[in-house]
């Protein structure tokens, strides 16, 4: 099975902090679902924010589907986020003035394309299996946190990336909705065929993924 | 709609107060400075088009604004009164042609223009239906009057009186409707228009009775071999029939009936030399006269536009000042948003939303605001030229 991701030398600091990122070597085989632990402030949202592109080390080498992340240009790099990486986050971060739907197709209108009907097929389909299909209508202050999390995940998939990755995305949920929500984003980034890797401090998911990468231990 | 369009359009609709707010503020700055020009220019335009057909204007000594708006847009000033009579020299002179104008009196509240059949050739007034006001009594109906008391050729009109409980003083005319013009977009749409004996009717300075002979003895005061007196208690017609309008007569010396004021207009067939000649000469000779004035509407107006284009500079500086201070606003209001949207903007770039996007979306909502800004500002403008006919009457 060949890498996804992979990144070598990877060296990260915020300016002047005591914190430091060093990771020697790392790497995601295509399909399989990764989860990064360790204690708070260890680096594991600035190594999932490194992977997508979102910053860039200070020494290392990064590569995501065989494109080297950090040298892409600036528009490029954000680019094949749009495209090639869904995100999903612990706060949801769906926009209160679109509706459940408009959130879902959210990647379409930033890249500044109308969906087209197979757009909007998948967003309904992935809607229907998230259980969201009901909320379309509805803007988020309508909706529950579980049905919040459920239509970010929507939108993550939405573009079917190679590469999805969520930071902390139990962290807002109650016990049965986090269940309800992992079970679906497993179920279909299997069967997308997509890359997991997720970010998290709840040690009862460990054991859905196949490499755990502790940074704690690491440190 | 879609993309970056779809989001800005949304956010401005879920933000409604705050929008409303921002296209009011920008509606109202676009609006009063091009409003203000819009009227300006109608105005100018109105002003100079009546002007330019009305080439001289003799009047009793007073306000030439006054007499200029009254005759030639009916505005309600009271003008001095002179004879008929003064007028004797310009009539008498072939190189004129005089048009008198009576202005004394209303009908339902609309101003009624005692005149000749040669206002409505110089105005190029054209009638719908009927004819103009060849009869004692006739009455002709600007197109705005005969639409707003829905009268048409053979109903009647009266005129107001002017004191109602004065049996001194003449009453109520009942006047027949002869005809109605045709739309013109001008004063005369909201005026009515009677023969100048007509209006002299309406001071009772003319007027219509039984014959004494037919009068019971009784009323009679007093009988010489010229004259009959007789009681006030005798009724004047209070309409002009075909029955009695022989018995309409005055008994004022018709050099002495008043008027407000004259149209003096170029006789047919005079040369542009002549004309230029005879009117410096009427200029000269009533510049002496204590009692008339001899003035040209055209320049009379242009010394009002010169006041309202003063009085538009001062709505200029203030619309700019307006203008300035919405500006700065709507900017506050766009910087504090912008900063209100901080984590908003922060998740679009995690997502791959790139700059050029973000900035592309707050200048689309920009856009937006100041489009449909600019379209109430316009709709304003529109509306305030629907009304300028009142508009320039108040003036």
């Amino acid at each position: 099975m060949s890498n996804l991701v992979r990144a070598t030398g990877l060296r990260f600091a915020y300016g002047e902090s005591e914190f430091a990122l060093s990771i020697d070597a790392l790497s995601i085989d295509s399909g399989q679902h990764t989860v990064v632990i360790g204690p708070s402030g260890c680096g594991k949202t600035t190594l999932a924010h490194l992977l997508a592109g979102i910053l860039s080390p200070d020494a290392g080498e990064i590569e995501v589907a065989g494109a080297p992340i950090q040298s892409l240009a600036d528009g490029t790099r954000r680019a094949f986020r749009l495209e090639q990486i869904g995100m999903v986050f612990q706060q949801f971060e769906l926009l209160d003035y679109l509706t459940a739907l408009e959130n879902i197709l959210l990647p379409f209108h930033l890249a500044e394309r109308a969906p087209t009907a197979t757009d909007n097929v998948r967003a309904l389909m992935l809607a229907e299996r998230m259980g969201v299909a009901h909320t379309l209508s509805r803007r988020p202050e309508f909706l529950s946190q579980g049905e919040r999390q459920r239509v970010a995940i929507c939108r993550a998939l939405v573009v079917k990336p190679q590469l999805v990755i969520c930071d902390e995305p139990t962290g807002n949920l109650d016990p049965a909705s986090k269940t309800a929500a992992m079970d679906l984003l497993f179920e279909q980034v299997a069967a997308d065929g997509a890359t997991l890797m997720m970010v998290t401090h709840d040690h009862d998911l460990l054991s859905r993924f196949a490499q755990v990468i502790d940074l704690g231990a690491a440190r | 709609m879609k993309g970056l369009r779809l989001l800005a359009w949304r956010h401005l609709t879920y933000h409604k107060a705050r929008t409303a707010l921002l296209i009011g503020c920008l509606a109202l700055a676009g609006f009063l400075p091009s409003a203000t020009t819009a009227l300006t220019d109608a105005y100018q335009v109105n002003l100079a088009a009546r002007g330019e057909s009305t080439p001289f204007l003799v009047g009793a000594r007073g306000s030439r604004f006054d007499l200029t708006l009254n005759a030639l847009y009916f505005r309600r000033a009271e003008l001095d009164v002179f004879h008929w009579g003064e007028l004797e020299g310009l009539r008498d002179d072939k190189n004129f042609s005089v048009i008198p104008l009576h202005l004394q009196h209303t009908a339902r509240d609309y101003p009624i223009c005692g005149t000749t059949v040669e206002y409505f050739e110089l105005h190029h007034l054209q009638a719908t239906s009927g004819t103009a006001p060849l009869l004692l009594g006739d009455v002709m109906l600007g197109a705005s009057v005969g639409r707003a008391l829905i009268l048409s050729v053979g109903d009647a009109l009266f005129s107001d009186p002017k004191e109602l409980y004065d049996i001194a003083k003449p009453p109520a005319l009942k006047m027949h409707v002869c005809g109605v013009l045709a739309e013109t977009g001008g004063p005369d749409d909201d005026a009515v228009f009677v023969d100048i004996q007509t209006a002299w009717i309406l001071d009772g300075l003319a007027h219509g009775h039984d014959a004494a002979e037919s009068i019971d003895s009784k009323l009679v005061l007093g009988e010489t071999a010229e004259q009959v007196v007789v009681s006030q208690a005798v009724m004047e017609y209070r309409e002009v029939t075909a029955d009695n309008l022989d018995s309409f007569h005055s008994h004022l010396d018709p050099n002495a009936r008043p008027l407000q004021g004259a149209i003096v207009m170029p006789a047919r067939g005079i040369s542009e030399a002549d004309w230029v000649k005879a009117s410096t000469m009427a200029k000269a000779r009533f510049h002496q006269s204590r009692v008339l004035q001899f003035v040209s509407p055209r320049v009379v107006l242009s010394d009002l536009m010169s006041f309202v284009f003063r009085l538009k500079t001062f709505f200029d500086a203030f619309s700019g000042v307006l203008l300035v201070v919405t500006g700065l606003l709507t900017a506050l209001v766009l910087v504090l948003s912008a900063k209100l949207r901080a984590r908003e903007m922060a998740t679009l770039h995690r997502i791959g939303c790139s700059k050029g996007a973000t900035l592309k979306l707050h200048l689309y909502e920009l856009v937006f605001v100041v489009s449909i800004a600019a379209a109430f500002a316009l709709v304003g403008v529109q509306i305030a030229l629907k009304l300028l006919p009142n508009f320039v009457q108040a003036l």
